[in-house]
């Protein structure tokens, strides 16, 4: 077993944090008010070559594995960029790897070059208002006419749609009823952003408000066959393929909030002084803080055993899920911890705990619960019978 | 123009760092390159692309030293030199400056740059004896550095008293300060390049260094002890009326501490 990182990735590591030491925590806050894409974040990345880590180099990434891309996500995570500067780049770091894996070579050199290099922002569209997790049953649909696709439904939180200009989008192209299977006939297209068809519409929410969420609604889209990603109804199963690394990467953007806001609370607790003594003396101070550091590493474990098995092409299902659904706890935990050790001033914007733990409660939801990950660790690990 | 540049793998200074038994306890540490040679590289990377020729870097250590030449080779640096050899531990710095001028006369270099210090020990003394050894003209602390007319230099120095303007003749060595620029951040693909750039690894033999003259046997200076500095007492703090206040400043620094005295 080897646990140590190669000077390779300490390298990486070192640079990343270097890179997002230029936009701190105030510029964070800044867009968090503001509600505007952290545009020049972005373009940092985009130059750095961040955004191609773990992209085949013959489209111009770096063609590393999950563990590097982890890495790069915990760092920014951990910088105070939180899962704002986290999700504004996620999707050109892995979102695009259906289109990798399954899309044809024309594909791939018409549309990757720009992904990684930053030229194109694109958005991921799964998710319906009617069927929440139920993703089988999504009602958008997109109906064969000549050499196109027409496209009519509603997708609600799809992330980064007000600035991107490709979107992925999962639409049903046979009836459900004329399948075999619920999963079968669903189709996965990567096509243009087209606003006079998808009208976007912002969703006011919580936290990671540097990143939009919208809702859209999509009326005649009309998508030309190339943009099938694929073999047409196989779309759902291409998406599972992405399903254990998102939620390894997700894993690790939540441990990097949790050391983040450790170490405010840390800071902060030596600092201020309450009855004559520093609040951090008290064991009622500390001992939370403690187990918090104890929970992040046990999760980052978790974390990057499952990076490994994926880079090492290993089954990695329970344990991605697991390490997603023990680091978001822990990441949470510490945000709220940090919170509390602040006291009154916690509450106030100016220590940035609060932004840590608006934004540390998203990744204990999405993308999938921690209720469906124990069901799903309850039927696949232990065997039991499956409950949805 | 062809650019050597030495650099020097330093302790991470904004770490922590524990004193015991009068030496710096190096368990735990964190090695980074030098803050003045990242300046130096970063200079030599952007008089390559302003004109055109190689970026060498040097490093004299152990195998650390190997991760400053690393970084520098993400930077953008060519091809490093890494003089790992036991007997060079603990030189001063006229040893440092012995091996690395050894090392220079192998290549055919226009110009070497070299920090003006190293974060660690903060000697200052390298760069000055390489040049004296090579027998090069140097320009000490450096703030900005141009090509000039001719193949020339049009060399900027923070001297004691403001900025002095210099034209400097080629081959020449010069040190940089850290406002020189700001050094770049190595990209991804930096990164990875490095990996196969070449490295070649000398010991003292290869050079022709007499290992006599360099390292502790060779030392000039020996350091007797190393102590943290004393630690700071508090401060005090004065309130109220601002012309009282002031008087009291005033009074405390002339007559306590004896600032004029
Ligand atoms: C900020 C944000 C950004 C997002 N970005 C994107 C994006 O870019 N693209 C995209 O496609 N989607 C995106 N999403 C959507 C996200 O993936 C979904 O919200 C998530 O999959 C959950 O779906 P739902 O909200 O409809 O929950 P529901 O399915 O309605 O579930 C609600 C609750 O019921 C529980 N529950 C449901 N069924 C069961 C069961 N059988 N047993 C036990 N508990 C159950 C769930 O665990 C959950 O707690 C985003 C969401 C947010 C909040």
């Amino acid at each position: 077993m080897e646990f140590a990182w190669t000077e390779e990735q300490e390298a990486i590591r070192n640079q990343i944090q270097r890179a997002c030491a230029n936009f701190g925590d105030e510029y964070w806050r800044e867009h968090d008010n503001t509600h505007e894409f952290p545009e020049d974040f972005y373009q940092a990345m985009a130059e750095g070559g961040w955004l191609g880590v773990a992209m085949p180099t013959e489209y111009g990434g770096s063609g590393l594995g999950i563990m590097e891309a982890a890495l790069i996500l915990q760092e920014v995570s951990a910088s105070g960029a939180c899962m704002s500067g986290a999700s504004a780049i996620h999707m050109n770091i892995f979102g695009v790897n259906p289109l990798v894996i399954h899309g044809s070579a024309e594909q791939k050199a018409q549309w990757l070059p720009d992904v990684i290099a930053g030229r194109s922002k694109v958005a991921f569209a799964v998710t319906e208002p009617d069927v929440g997790l139920d993703t089988t049953h999504i009602k958008t649909r997109a109906t064969r006419e000549g050499d196109h696709y027409r496209v009519q439904g509603h997708k609600v939180w799809i992330s980064t749609a007000q600035v991107a200009h490709k979107i992925l989008l999962l639409a049903r192209t046979t009836p459900i009823e004329e399948t075999d299977r619920p999963a079968d006939g669903l189709s996965l297209f990567f096509t243009d952003l087209d606003r006079s068809a998808i009208d976007v519409r912002e969703i006011d929410k919580t936290g990671r408000a540097a990143v939009d969420s919208n809702e859209l609604f999509i009326d005649d889209l009309m998508v030309p066959v190339e943009h099938l990603v694929g073999e047409e109804g196989r779309g759902f199963k291409y998406l599972l393929d992405g399903l254990n690394p998102e939620r390894v990467l997700v894993a690790a953007e939540s441990i990097g909030m949790g050391r983040v806001a450790l170490k405010r609370a840390t800071a902060y607790a030596k600092e201020r002084v309450v009855f004559g003594r520093p609040i951090g003396q008290n064991q009622a101070v500390q001992h939370p803080l403690a187990d918090s550091w104890m929970q992040l590493e046990a999760a980052n474990l978790l974390t990057f055993k499952a990076a490994w098995l994926y880079d090492n092409k290993l089954p990695c299902g329970a344990e991605s899920n697991a390490a997603k659904y023990l680091a978001a706890e822990a990441g949470f935990q510490a945000a709220d911890r940090a919170m509390q050790t602040h006291g009154g001033f916690g509450y106030s914007k100016e220590f940035h705990v609060e932004r840590y733990w608006r934004e540390a409660k998203l990744p204990r939801m999405v993308p999938v619960s921690p209720e469906l990950i124990l069901c799903y660790i309850a039927e696949r690990v232990l065997g039991l019978p499956r409950s949805y | 123009m062809n650019i050597l540049v030495p650099v020097k793998s330093v302790i991470d200074v904004d770490l922590n760092i524990r004193v015991k038994d009068g030496a710096v306890v190096e368990e735990g540490m964190n090695y980074v390159l030098n803050r003045w040679d990242e300046t130096a590289v970063e200079a030599a990377l952007q008089l390559k692309e302003a004109d055109e020729g190689e970026v060498t870097v040097i490093s004299v250590g152990p195998d650390k030293a190997g991760e400053a030449l690393r970084k520098s080779l993400a930077m953008g640096a060519d091809r490093a030199i890494h003089v790992n050899d036991p007997a060079a531990v603990g030189s001063d710095s006229f040893g440092f400056a012995r091996i690395l001028a050894k090392a220079a006369q192998r290549g055919s270099y226009d110009l070497i740059i070299t920090g003006k210090q190293s974060q660690d020990t903060d000697m200052g003394g390298t760069g000055a004896i390489m040049a004296e050894l090579l027998g090069l003209p140097a320009v000490i602390n450096v703030i900005d550095v141009k090509v000039g007319e001719g193949g020339k230099l049009n060399v900027h120095r923070l001297a004691d008293a403001g900025r002095e303007v210099l034209e400097l003749t080629l081959p020449a060595l010069i040190t940089s300060n850290d406002s020189l620029n700001e050094p770049r951040l190595a990209s991804l693909r930096g990164i990875m390049a490095a990996k196969k750039k070449p490295m070649e690894v000398l010991t003292l033999a290869d050079l022709g260094v007499d290992a006599d003259q360099v390292g502790a046997a060779g030392s000039r200076i020996e350091v007797l002890e190393f102590m943290s500095p004393p630690e700071r007492a508090a401060g005090q703090k004065f309130e109220g009326d601002e012309e009282e206040t002031t008087r009291t400043v005033m009074d405390k620094l002339v007559n306590e501490a004896k600032i004029f005295a």
